[in-house]
């Protein structure tokens, strides 16, 4: 029997009550699969259709019971007690999704914010292109943004893959548009979202924004949108202002982008997460994401947050939360090229688990990204963009994505 | 001529003109064509937005005023400060 159970399985065993459960994952044998092989009076946590096995929680009786049947193979313990960015990614069940094969090959993502640590071995190979919108090196002068990418992208080299990002083969576009201390203005943002439209990025986060309240019509909030409307889903964070209601700000308040909000390892949304309606009266954010104690990437040298390590370092905050959006978007991406950015939020918001919240804490819940990967999107919705605000109507000039970058580029021509 | 404008904002740059302001001004067409109108009335233009038709603009507040007078500018705005959310 103990050679089915792990070390560190028989570890957690000896360690705790007979009454205390234990987080297991069960493989099962080839063949049927009889009651005994269950845990009794209990449901999975997850079934695996990859894996045939099951996610259980068991007493050390039960497991011994689950080890003495033929039907098992074999019994790991499942997530460590801590909360890590594994266990992030396991809440969303984004690992699952890489069992599909589906890392975010091939998918574009641009991280708007402090630079980034681009020798940290995490990104090694896939940071595509850079630029500081002030000038200099796209280095990160504080840590927030190597961490902010990681979420989104990281290998998990420095790790043996434990702390890996949502989409893990990503190309990375870094936009430094933030200084040391996180700060910038609304145009450098802005300029960091021209630079990623022009370099034909399908995902761009923000995981940064101004003091709320606000309507959406505001500068920046109109560039997201204008970026969503020629193609780019945008990922942006509800900001750390709440519980106060209407505490979301610029650009969490477009209309068109993803607004993230932050929930906690058990799935309350965390006090500090921005609150909705906006100042027009729609509800935000979208979508929440685990945004408490994330560990990742950590830029040489800084120490933001709580460091774990020379490599990784752990923050909170919907910064964290909004790249798991970013991730979650590539790997849907990947799966189905075809999707327009309004489909990606609708799959997303669609396959969400209600928390309870209410919508202007939860939007439509915690994301499920396993399920919004092998969610089948239905085209029912309209080809015709969602209209901008009153008196934000686009000039007769634009004229979809292709035609408004050829404009634009062809005028920069012009005058060089 | 600038209707857009929030109106407690040209109030402040009526009541403070020897302040320095950053706003991200809105024109009616492509930007790069107003550049030099806007540099001529001594502000400084720091970045063109080709997507939105947007330019981000620096200058004292008496100049901005003269600024939105102009029937070519559809909106001033604050460029506020924003801050990573971690």
């Amino acid at each position: 029997m103990t050679g089915k159970l792990t070390r560190s399985l028989i570890r957690a065993m000896n360690a705790v009550d007979n009454q205390d459960k234990i987080p297991i994952i069960v493989k099962y044998r080839e063949g049927p699969v009889t009651p005994r092989a269950f845990v009794a009076g209990a449901r999975p946590r997850y079934h695996f259709g990859f894996f045939r096995g099951a996610a259980w929680d068991a007493r050390p009786e039960e497991i011994a019971h689950l080890a003495a049947a033929p039907e098992v193979e074999r019994i790991w313990l499942d997530l460590p007690v801590h909360t890590w960015m594994d266990n992030a990614v396991s809440r969303t069940r984004a690992a699952q999704v890489w069992s599909l094969g589906i890392t975010g090959q091939g998918v574009r993502i641009a991280i708007i914010d402090t630079g980034i640590d681009a020798d940290h071995p995490d990104f090694a190979g896939r940071i595509a292109a850079g630029i500081n919108l002030r000038g200099g090196s796209y280095a990160d002068d504080s840590g927030h943004g190597t961490h902010v990418a990681g979420v989104a992208a990281g290998s998990g080299a420095a790790s043996g893959g434990r702390y890996r990002g949502v989409a893990p083969a990503a190309s990375l576009y870094i936009a430094k548009a933030l200084d040391a201390n996180g700060s910038g203005m609304m145009s450098d943002v802005m300029a960091g979202i021209e630079w990623a439209v022009a370099q034909r990025v399908h995902v761009i986060g923000l995981s940064l924004g101004t003091e709320g309240p606000a309507d959406g019509s505001d500068a920046l909030s109109q560039t997201c949108d204008m970026a969503v409307q020629l193609g780019v889903v945008v990922c942006t964070a509800a900001g750390n202002a709440g519980p106060r209601a209407s505490s979301i700000g610029a650009p969490g308040v477009a209309r068109r982008v993803i607004t993230v909000g932050a929930s906690s390892d058990d799935d309350k949304v965390l006090d500090f997460s921005g609150r909705g309606p906006t100042q027009d009266k729609r509800p935000k954010p979208d979508i929440c994401f685990p945004g408490e104690n994330i560990i990742s990437c950590r830029a040489r040298g800084k120490s933001v947050g709580r460091p774990i390590d020379n490599y990784y370092t752990e923050m909170s905050g919907t910064s964290m939360a909004t790249p798991q959006a970013v991730g979650a978007a590539a790997l849907i991406l990947q799966r189905n090229p075809g999707l327009k950015p309004d489909q990606v939020k609708e799959v997303l918001k669609r396959t969400a688990v209600n928390i309870g919240a209410g919508p202007n804490a939860q939007g439509s819940g915690r994301a499920d990204v396993f399920q919004a990967v092998q969610s089948h999107v239905w085209p029912t919705l309209s080809e015709e963009p969602e209209p901008l605000p009153p008196g934000t109507e686009p000039s007769s000039a634009r004229g979809g994505c292709g035609q408004v970058l050829v404009s634009m580029f062809n005028f920069r021509r012009k005058n060089e | 001529m600038g209707d857009r404008t929030d109106p407690e904002l040209l109030e402040r740059l009526r009541r403070f003109p020897q302040q320095h302001v950053a706003l991200i001004v809105t024109v009616d067409g492509d930007p790069h064509l107003y550049e030099r109108a806007v540099q001529a009335l001594g502000l400084t233009v720091r970045r063109t937005f080709g997507l939105t038709h947007q330019m981000a603009v620096e200058g004292a507040a008496h100049d901005f005023e003269a600024l939105g007078r102009e029937s070519w500018v559809v909106k001033m705005e604050e460029d506020k400060p924003v801050r990573a959310m971690g």
